[in-house]
């Protein structure tokens, strides 16, 4: 990670969790325990392709530890972004472009690769992240039907907020 | 070496994960109420199975120690039981018989029971120590009652599950035993400092009393707990305050806490009664 990209990405991550604390856990907080609209892991998938992946585990856990600073709740989204910095590179393998992807394009954002490319890929992200944050939320498979519900209509509402949130910001680098 | 670095390199998102994942785990499991009881309830489920495997295996190991003492504690129950049955007077005391004596013809009230358990967990460098001996309320225990072992005074029980009880350790400042000197029977209190688990302190006894280093110490048998008569220790050096009328004397406990195995739980056949009456009094002086 070179200058140039490692302040749109601080920058990119205090926008998000403001956002997310000001207004997406407000708004959750009103619509009850089914909704819960977590946009912040956009930011670990849109750290720089190119990054190696121990580096984006680790920067997915301090970035959820603070996330959990801000939500009370010490280690729920430092384990969900750990898991989500984790799966990232699989994530982005199956949906690589013909030919891979060329060292062009620093960030796997909508600017580079188009909306409909980047909808897939926030999706099964933000569905991966999802299904861990509301497993270890349980923190037990017991009551999986709850944690399978949690999942879907948070991961609707969750997409929403990320497609306008991306759209405002339409990161570059 | 080598191969492992490459491993770890080849590995490291993998590695870095499952570090990470351990630290989040330990601190939703320290910092958060809900996933802490989940938590608590499966350690203690697993952790109790674990202690149990354990425990057999450790039996297994010292059978062989266990039926020497197991056979010492019979000799030592069949020359009881042969005394008793020459003994044509009915004795007022009668803590160990359960059965009419057929022989003098008396009938002997019994006024303990004993229930044999085996300990699971044990503490004796802690401030407060406990005991968990795996019977519980579906074996007869209940809370309050002495918990003793072949040669000593164990405890007493405080929780009871229906399988498991803890037992508050001697080695805990909350305990208090009635104890008498065996050549006078004076008696005072017996009292955990917290300091060394194989010494107590026995406290209130007279100065006018005569206290022999090395003499024999009783459990008294005027708290409802305990029989009377069971050895606790032996009588170190009393020492006495200045001003104070009362010695202290260290007590050398007789048995060794840190490796408890085999106890006995005394039920106080007429505990109830007895606290029922006690409660009169109180109520009484009210």
């Amino acid at each position: 990670m070179n200058n140039s990209q490692i302040f749109p990405n601080i920058g990119r991550f205090f926008l998000v969790a403001l956002v997310q604390l000001l207004l997406f856990k407000q708004i959750a907080i009103m619509l009850g325990v089914y909704y819960n609209i977590l946009v912040w892991p956009i930011f670990i998938l849109l750290l720089p392709i190119q990054m190696g992946t121990p580096l984006i585990v680790l920067l997915g856990f301090l970035s959820g530890l603070a996330i959990d600073l801000l939500y009370g709740s010490p280690g729920l989204h430092a384990s969900a972004g750990t898991f989500a910095g984790f799966v990232r590179p699989f994530v982005l393998r199956a949906f690589e472009p013909k030919g891979g992807f060329s060292g062009k394009e620093p960030i796997a954002a909508p600017a580079y690769f188009g909306w409909s490319w980047y909808i897939q890929v926030t999706a099964v992200f933000s569905l991966l992240f999802l299904f861990w944050f509301f497993s270890i939320d349980a923190f037990t498979f017991f009551y999986f039907g709850t944690i399978a519900l949690k999942t879907l209509s948070s991961w609707a509402l969750s997409m929403i907020f990320i497609v306008i949130f991306t759209f405002l910001v339409n990161p570059k680098n | 070496m080598r191969n492992l670095l490459l491993l770890f390199i080849r590995n490291g998102g993998f590695v870095t994960f499952m570090l990470l994942e351990v630290v989040c785990f330990s601190l939703i499991v320290n910092f958060n109420e809900g996933q802490n009881a989940i938590y608590s309830y499966n350690a203690a489920r697993v952790g109790g199975q674990i202690m149990l495997w354990r425990q057999s295996a450790a039996q297994y190991f010292h059978l062989r120690e266990r039926a020497d003492s197991l056979a010492q504690q019979n000799a030592a129950l069949q020359t009881n039981l042969y005394n008793l049955r020459n003994e044509r007077v009915a004795r007022r005391d009668t803590q160990n018989i359960t059965l009419p004596d057929s022989l003098s013809g008396t009938i002997v009230r019994p006024q303990f029971e004993f229930i044999a358990a085996v300990v699971l967990s044990n503490s004796v460098s802690m401030r407060n120590n406990w005991l968990i001996i795996d019977r519980g309320s579906e074996e007869g225990i209940s809370p309050n009652m002495g918990v003793l072992c072949p040669d000593g005074v164990v405890g007493t029980t405080r929780h009871v599950s229906p399988h498991f009880s803890m037992v508050m350790s001697i080695l805990n400042p909350q305990t208090k035993i009635s104890a008498s000197l065996s050549s006078s029977g004076y008696f005072g209190s017996l009292v955990w400092e917290g300091s060394d688990p194989a010494f107590m302190l026995l406290r209130d006894i007279p100065k006018h009393a005569v206290v022999k280093e090395g003499e024999a110490i009783y459990t008294s048998g005027y708290s409802i707990l305990f029989p009377k008569g069971i050895l606790i220790g032996y009588a170190g050096k009393p020492s006495l305050k200045p001003g104070s009328n009362f010695y202290e004397i260290p007590v050398r406990l007789a048995h060794n806490p840190a490796t408890t195995n085999d106890v006995y739980v005394v039920k106080s056949i007429f505990y109830s009664e007895l606290k029922d009456l006690q409660e009169q009094e109180a109520a009484d002086e009210q």
